[in-house]
């Protein structure tokens, strides 16, 4: 399969001219990730996103013995976003390459020079609706770990449930 | 009631947009196209803009003055939300994702609104133009910094009680450790130590925090826009949506 072919494929590109996409390919050639590469560094400047091809990365945080597995990221997924658009950040999680890997280095750079390119409006609005969700669902998380009943708070009984206890089985910590 | 306003205005003010709310690559003029195409209305004390339940029709730049938002909470009690001060941006989760409006803004004192509506907004959003780029920019940004400064706060509340003697574990009913969806935190790796992380507040108090958890689920949507969230970004972790979901489909 070929690059383009890969592009069209996704589902944030439904819409977009091959043109559009052969554009984009050419600004951006697609980068080979070998497996066990690391992409992004957890607390490293986030100033760059990758759009994955092909393979599959691996997002986990924490050092050593302590680190952990927080997501991976498929063909069609993008990572790292935030940097696109905020000034200052930095990367939440290492990411490294589970599999061998195809990805786009999405870039402010790559954002401005091509803003009109449709494949790059398709990125913004697939992040716009992306981001959106992430909120909706997180909101509804807390606002349900807020409605919930608390456990009776009688003798000999299990301790009320506190708000953070069902903020933590949310979100994990505690 | 409508008002016009000149070029040089709409410059001005889209330049103490940018300013409070810096956004990658959006130049003053950029937004200032944008706001071309919004109306603008002044409004006074206690003038509601949008009412809680409501559809959502438009989303506001606030250009002057300051929004009371209040907002019903999960048990049925209003309570005052936030007041946002200009310059900022209001309104537009209803706009995204179709949802009703999640709480009641009224202007605080003389205060100037442009209103895009929805028709003109999802044009723009489609747009390959710079004022099209301007507004897909400036909504990304502005939901980066929702998601950053909500994810501090709830790593906030999280941490600030943890007990030193229990190791930071979230479990399933079953016992089993579950994992962290979200926050960078996760069972096993101690979270980063905050300044709340040294308040003596005891456990059993922190239902006492509504008024707090109020205040995250304002940021997310979208009533507080916290400059100083701008320095945590990029903490967002990973929770992956229905796009990439149906991106998996596809390819199954």
């Amino acid at each position: 399969m070929t690059e383009i072919e890969r592009l069209s494929q996704l589902y944030l590109f439904r819409a977009v001219p091959q043109t559009a996409l052969r554009e984009l390919l050419i600004l951006a050639p697609p980068t080979r990730i070998q497996v066990g590469h690391e992409v992004f560094a957890e607390g490293a400047a986030a100033d760059v996103a990758l759009l994955l091809l092909s393979g599959r990365l691996v997002a986990s945080v924490g050092q050593g013995e302590q680190s952990r597995e927080v997501g991976d990221i498929k063909p069609g997924e993008i990572v790292g976003e935030q940097g696109l658009f905020v000034p200052g950040g930095q990367r939440s999680a290492r990411v490294i390459a589970a599999e061998p890997s195809v990805a786009l280095l999405v870039t402010p750079e790559l954002m401005d020079h091509a803003s009109a390119n449709p494949a790059i409006v398709a990125i913004e609005q697939h992040l716009l609706g992306t981001l959106a969700r992430r909120i909706r669902r997180t909101n509804q998380a807390i606002q349900q770990a807020w409605k919930a009943t608390p456990l009776p708070d009688q003798p000999g009984a299990p301790r009320k449930k506190t708000l953070r206890d069902r903020l933590a089985a949310l979100f994990g910590g505690g | 009631m409508p008002v016009t306003a000149s070029n040089s205005a709409l410059l001005d003010q889209s330049r103490a947009l940018l300013n409070a709310h810096p956004v990658r690559g959006i130049e003053p003029r950029d937004l200032a196209r944008v706001l071309s195409g919004a109306q603008l209305k002044r409004m006074d004390d206690g003038e509601v803009l949008c009412t809680e339940g409501d559809p959502g029709d438009a989303m506001f730049f606030l250009l002057d003055g300051a929004i009371k938002v209040t907002r019903t909470d999960p048990h049925g009690k209003p309570r005052e939300l936030a007041l946002v001060e200009s310059p900022a941006i209001v309104g537009h989760m209803a706009l995204i994702d179709h949802s009703p409006r999640s709480a009641t803004c009224a202007a605080s004192g003389r205060t100037v609104v442009a209103s895009l509506n929805r028709k003109t907004w999802s044009k723009m959003l489609h747009e390959p133009t710079q004022r099209g780029t301007a507004l897909r920019r400036v909504l990304c940004a502005s939901l980066t910094r929702q998601l950053v400064g909500a994810n501090a706060r709830i790593r906030k509340l999280v941490v600030r009680d943890r007990p030193k003697s229990k190791p930071p574990v979230a479990r399933h009913a079953n016992g089993k450790t579950r994992p962290s969806r979200d926050l960078g935190h996760h069972a096993g790796t101690p979270p980063t130590v905050t300044s709340a992380s040294l308040e003596s507040t005891d456990i059993d108090d922190f239902d006492a925090s509504d008024s707090e958890l109020m205040r995250v689920a304002g940021v997310l949507d979208g009533w507080r826009i916290d400059r100083s969230s701008l320095r945590a970004a990029d903490k967002a972790t990973f929770v992956f949506d229905e796009d990439q979901m149906r991106n998996r489909k596809n390819r199954s």
